[in-house]
C-alpha cells in the first residue's frame, strides 16, 4: 500500500533539507526549496505508484526544485552545472581549527561537482546505493562502485590535510 | 584510516548540517490546507491577531513649512530595497536630484536612474558623496580622497594615506569647496588586528588645499543652517552621535548610535541604532540580541523615530534544547542572535524626502542591497497602507512589511505559488473597523495555474499613519490543470466547471508537434483567460519550441491569438517560464528561455493585449549585457522587473501605457 503524503513527510522531512542546504548553504534558500518541493510532491502524491520508491521520487523533486530556483536566481550557471550545484560554504564557521572534520569538510569542496553531489545524496540525505540508482538513472552496482571508489579518493586527500595541518602545529 | 573511517566521518558530518525543525513545525501543520493549492502565510496571523483596535487621534496634516517639521512626525512613504550587490562589503550609496551613485567592490561607480544603471568611473571606490551641484563626487579608496568630475570625466587627488598606518576616509561635503574627512592613524598589533592611535575629523579648502583639524570623530557630516557638524565619536565602547557648534565647539549628544549622515537642509540626522535586549533562559544561559535599526532625528535632538522595524534573525538554534544541555554549575553562556539585516552607512536624497541606506542581509548567502526609505509629511492612508505591505511582500522587504502590522505575525514566504500583483477593489467600515479590500493575484512558476484571493484588511491608525490589524480571506477562485490536461476554474462558492479542453483550441492555435498549456491569467470581470501554449521540442514534427500567447473569452468562447515567440535574442527553441497579467488585463509579461542559450539567461517580453505589440523590456533599459532578467509584480499596469548584469540585480519599474522607464 501506498505510504500517505504525512508519513513521507515525517520520514524524509530532515534528509531532503539537509539535502538541499548541502547544495545551497544557507537555511533562507533552503527553507524556500523545501517548502517547494514538498508542495509538489503533495500534488503529485497521487501519481507516485505503489512499488515505486518513495524516497528516490521525492528526492529527484527535490533535487528538480534546486535546479528552478538556480534558473531563476543564477541564470547564469551553466545547464549542466544546474544538477550538481553544491555549495561549499554549508558548513562554514562550524568548525573547532582542531576538529578532523574540517579536513572531511575542506576535502569535499576539492571534488568534482559529480562526486559532491554523490556524497550529498550517500551521506547527507542517507540514500542507498539503489535508490540513487534509481534517481540518476544507473544500476546499484555502478553507484556501488563509484562510491567506493569515491571513498579511497577522499581517503586519501583527507589523508593528506591531517598531514599538513599536524606540520602547521 | 579506512573507508569505515571516512564513512563515519561523512556520517559526522551530516549532523553538521543543520534542519529547519520550526520549517519543519510549520510546513506539516500546513499540509491539510494544501488541498486547495494554497501556501501558509496568513491563517496563522489571523488567529493570532486580537480584534483589539486602538483608535488614536490621527492628524494626517501637520502645520509648518517643510523644514519645520519635527523628525518624529516625518511618515514613512515607502521603503524599497531596489539594488542588490552581488557580493563585497558596505561600500557607499549618494544621490543627487534621482541619480543614485554606487560604487561597487573591484567594480567602479556606477550611477542608476530611469535611464538605466551605468558605470560613471572604473576608478576603485569605497565611498562616494556627490557634491550639492551634482557635477562632482568624492570618492575614498584605501585611504586616499580625490574627486571625479562628472562631466570631464577627470580625477584630482586630494590626500593621500600611506595605506598601512595613515588614512584619509570617510569623506563629506560641507559646501561646494570645502570638505569634511577623517585623518585616521593607526598601529598594527603584534599579532593581529590594529589599534586606533588618532581619529581626526578635519575641513578642508579643496581649492587652496588647506585644512584645519575639527576634533575627534568619525563619519562626520555638515548640518547647514546650524553651522554644526554631527558625527560619531567612541565613548566606552559606546557610539554616540554627537553635534558640534563650529563656532564655539560645544558638543550636544544627540543620541547613541553610529553612521550619522545629515540631510542637506540641516534639518535632520539619520543613524543606525542597536537594540540590545537580554533574556534568561535559566540561571546560565541567556540569549542577547543585538537588532539594528534606523533612527532619524531633528539635528538638534528634540525629536527622534525608529525608521525600520528590523526582527532578530531566524537561527537554526532551538533555544530550548540549547538551554537543556547546559548543566547546573556549567559557566554561564550567551546565544548572540542579531537582526535579519544590518543597516550601513546612509545618505539623504536631494530634498530630504528620502533616504538612502546600505542594508545587509545577515542570513547566510543574503546579499547587500541600497534601500530607499521615502518621507513625507502626510503618512499613507489606509489604502496605500495596504498597497505598500502588498508590494513590500512580493519584494521581500520583510522589514518594512513588518512596520505595516499592528502586530508581530511569522513570515513564511515560499517561492511558489507567489504573488504576482494585487489590486485595491474597495474600502469602508464593517462594524467601527475601516478595512481595504484586496485581489491578491497568485502565480505559479510555469504551470497553468493561477489564483485570484480577495482579502479584507482590517486597518487602523497609529501615531505614524495606518496600521494593519487583521486580514481575513473572504474568497478565492482559482484556475488550474486537471490530469487529463483541460483546464479548470473554481469559483468563489467552490463550484467548478471545465474553461479549456485541448480539443477547444482552434487549428490556428494548435502546434503540429506535442505542446502542454503553461502559465495562465485569468480576468473574472472580463470572463477571460490569458494563457500560453507552450510547443516542446518534437523531432518528429520538426518542431522547434516556441510559445503562443491567447486569450479566450469564455462567454462567447471565442479565441484570440495575441502573440507567438519562435526566438529570443536570436536563439530557437524559446519556452515560457512566467506570465504575469496585469490586474486591468492590459498587458502581460512573459519570462522566456532558449534551451539554446549557453548561459541559460531569462528574458522579459511585453506583450500589449490590445495592440497586440510585442516589446523587449531589458532594451528598453540600455542595458545590453544583461544576463538575465524577469518580471517581479504588477502595480497598476507598471511592471517592476530585475535586471542582473554581472553580479547586479538592479530593479526597475515599466510605465507600460507611457511606455517609460523609472527606478521604482
Amino acid at each position: 500500500m501506498k505510504q500517505p503524503f504525512i508519513d513521507l513527510y515525517d520520514q524524509y522531512f530532515d534528509d531532503l533539507y539537509r539535502y538541499v542546504y548541502y547544495k545551497v548553504g544557507n537555511k533562507w534558500d533552503a527553507d524556500d526549496i523545501v517548502s517547494e518541493a514538498f508542495r509538489k510532491a503533495y500534488e503529485r502524491h497521487s501519481t507516485l505508484r505503489e512499488n515505486s520508491n518513495a524516497k528516490a521520487w521525492l528526492m529527484t523533486i527535490a533535487r528538480n526544485a534546486v535546479i528552478d530556483f538556480y534558473r531563476r536566481r543564477k541564470p547564469a550557471v551553466p545547464v549542466e552545472q544546474l544538477n550538481e550545484l553544491a555549495q561549499p560554504g554549508a558548513f562554514e564557521e562550524q568548525f573547532a581549527p582542531d576538529d578532523d572534520l574540517d579536513c572531511v569538510r575542506k576535502t569535499l569542496d576539492l571534488l568534482t561537482q559529480e562526486d559532491r553531489e554523490l556524497v550529498n545524496l550517500r551521506y547527507f540525505a542517507g540514500m542507498k546505493n539503489r535508490e540513487i540508482g534509481e534517481m540518476l538513472a544507473k544500476s546499484e552496482e555502478t553507484i556501488k562502485t563509484r562510491v567506493f571508489r569515491l571513498l579511497k579518493k577522499m581517503n586519501i586527500l583527507v589523508t593528506n590535510c591531517l598531514e599538513g595541518a599536524r606540520k602547521h602545529e | 584510516m579506512s573507508e569505515g573511517y571516512m564513512e563515519e566521518s561523512l556520517h559526522r558530518l551530516k549532523s553538521r548540517l543543520p534542519v529547519d525543525e520550526q520549517l519543519k513545525k510549520r510546513l506539516r501543520a500546513s499540509i491539510p490546507g494544501w488541498r486547495r493549492r494554497r501556501i501558509i502565510r496568513r491563517s496563522a496571523w489571523i488567529s493570532a491577531v486580537t480584534a483589539m483596535v486602538l483608535m488614536l487621534v490621527f492628524t494626517l496634516q501637520y502645520p509648518g513649512a517643510k523644514t519645520t517639521v519635527e523628525a518624529a512626525a516625518l511618515q514613512i512613504r515607502n521603503q524599497v530595497s531596489f539594488v542588490d550587490i552581488g557580493s563585497g562589503t558596505p561600500l557607499g550609496v549618494s544621490e543627487f536630484e534621482g541619480t543614485v551613485y554606487i560604487p561597487v567592490e573591484e567594480g567602479g561607480v556606477h550611477a542608476y536612474d530611469g535611464s538605466g544603471y551605468r558605470e560613471v568611473t572604473e576608478r576603485e571606490a569605497d565611498d562616494v558623496k556627490v557634491d550639492p551641484s551634482g557635477t562632482k563626487l568624492l570618492l575614498s579608496n584605501k585611504g586616499t580622497i580625490g574627486v571625479h568630475d562628472l562631466s570631464s570625466g577627470s580625477y584630482t587627488e586630494l590626500l593621500r594615506g600611506d595605506g598601512t598606518a595613515l588614512f584619509y576616509e570617510q569623506p563629506t561635503w560641507k559646501d561646494e569647496r570645502t570638505i569634511l574627512y577623517v585623518k585616521k592613524v593607526i598601529e598594527p598589533r603584534p599579532t593581529h588586528g590594529f589599534d586606533v592611535l588618532e581619529s581626526t575629523i578635519y575641513a578642508m579648502d579643496i581649492v587652496s588645499g588647506k585644512a584645519e583639524a575639527i576634533g575627534e570623530g568619525a563619519y562626520p557630516s555638515y548640518a547647514a543652517g546650524s553651522k554644526s557638524i554631527v558625527f560619531q565619536r567612541e565613548r566606552d565602547s559606546v557610539y554616540q552621535v554627537i553635534r558640534m557648534e563650529l563656532a564655539s565647539g560645544d558638543e550636544t549628544v544627540i543620541d547613541e548610535g553610529r553612521f550619522p549622515s545629515v540631510s542637506q537642509d540641516g534639518g535632520y540626522v539619520a543613524y543606525v541604532k542597536t537594540e540590545t535586549g537580554r533574556r534568561e533562559l535559566k540561571p546560565n544561559a541567556y540569549v542577547q540580541e543585538d537588532v539594528d535599526q534606523m533612527w532619524i532625528s531633528d539635528v538638534d535632538g528634540r525629536t527622534k523615530r525608529k525608521v525600520t522595524e528590523n526582527l532578530p534573525i531566524q537561527t537554526t538554534i532551538d533555544e530550548r534544547e540549547w538551554a537543556d544541555q547546559l548543566k547546573e554549575g556549567d559557566p554561564e553562556q550567551t546565544l548572540q542572535q542579531s537582526g535579519l539585516y544590518s543597516y550601513y552607512q546612509s545618505s539623504w536624497g536631494t530634498n530630504a524626502e528620502s533616504l538612502y541606506v546600505l542594508k545587509g542581509g545577515n542570513a547566510e548567502g543574503a546579499q547587500l542591497r541600497v534601500m530607499r526609505i521615502d518621507f513625507a509629511e502626510e503618512a499613507l492612508g489606509a489604502a496605500e497602507t495596504v498597497e505598500a505591505f502588498n508590494q513590500a511582500r512580493i519584494r521581500r522587504d520583510l522589514d518594512f512589511a513588518r512596520s505595516l502590522l499592528r502586530n508581530d505575525p511569522e513570515f513564511v514566504i515560499v517561492s511558489n505559488p507567489r504573488q504576482v500583483s494585487y489590486s485595491v477593489i474597495g474600502s469602508g467600515e464593517e462594524a467601527g473597523r475601516a478595512y481595504v479590500d484586496v485581489e491578491e493575484y497568485w502565480s505559479y512558476t510555469a504551470n497553468p495555474a493561477y489564483s485570484i484571493e480577495k482579502v479584507r484588511y482590517y486597518v487602523s491608525a497609529s501615531p505614524n499613519g495606518f496600521l494593519i490589524d487583521e486580514m481575513e480571506k473572504r474568497g478565492e477562485l482559482t484556475v488550474s490543470e486537471r490530469p487529463d490536461g483541460s483546464i479548470e476554474l473554481q469559483e468563489e462558492d467552490g463550484s467548478k466547471r471545465t474553461l479549456l479542453t485541448r480539443g477547444d483550441l482552434p487549428k490556428e492555435l494548435v502546434p503540429q508537434g506535442d505542446y502542454r498549456f503553461a502559465s495562465l491569467a485569468y480576468i473574472p470581470g472580463q470572463n477571460k483567460l490569458i494563457f500560453t501554449i507552450q510547443a516542446l521540442q518534437d523531432e518528429e514534427a520538426g518542431q522547434k519550441a516556441s510559445v503562443i500567447v491567447a486569450s479566450y473569452d469564455a462567454a462567447q468562447k471565442t479565441f484570440e491569438q495575441l502573440g507567438r515567440i519562435d526566438t529570443l535574442r536570436g536563439m530557437n527553441n524559446v519556452g515560457v517560464s512566467n506570465m504575469i497579467v496585469s490586474a486591468s488585463g492590459g498587458y502581460a509579461a512573459l519570462d522566456l528561455f532558449s534551451d539554446d542559450d549557453p548561459a541559460f539567461g531569462s528574458h522579459t517580453v511585453l506583450i500589449d493585449l490590445k495592440q497586440k505589440e510585442q516589446l523587449s523590456i531589458e532594451e528598453q533599459t540600455g542595458e545590453t549585457e544583461a544576463t538575465t532578467g524577469f518580471a517581479y509584480y504588477w502595480e497598476g499596469d507598471s511592471l517592476h522587473f530585475m535586471l542582473a548584469s554581472g553580479e547586479e540585480t538592479i530593479h526597475y519599474k515599466w510605465d507600460a501605457v507611457n511606455k517609460q522607464l523609472h527606478r521604482p
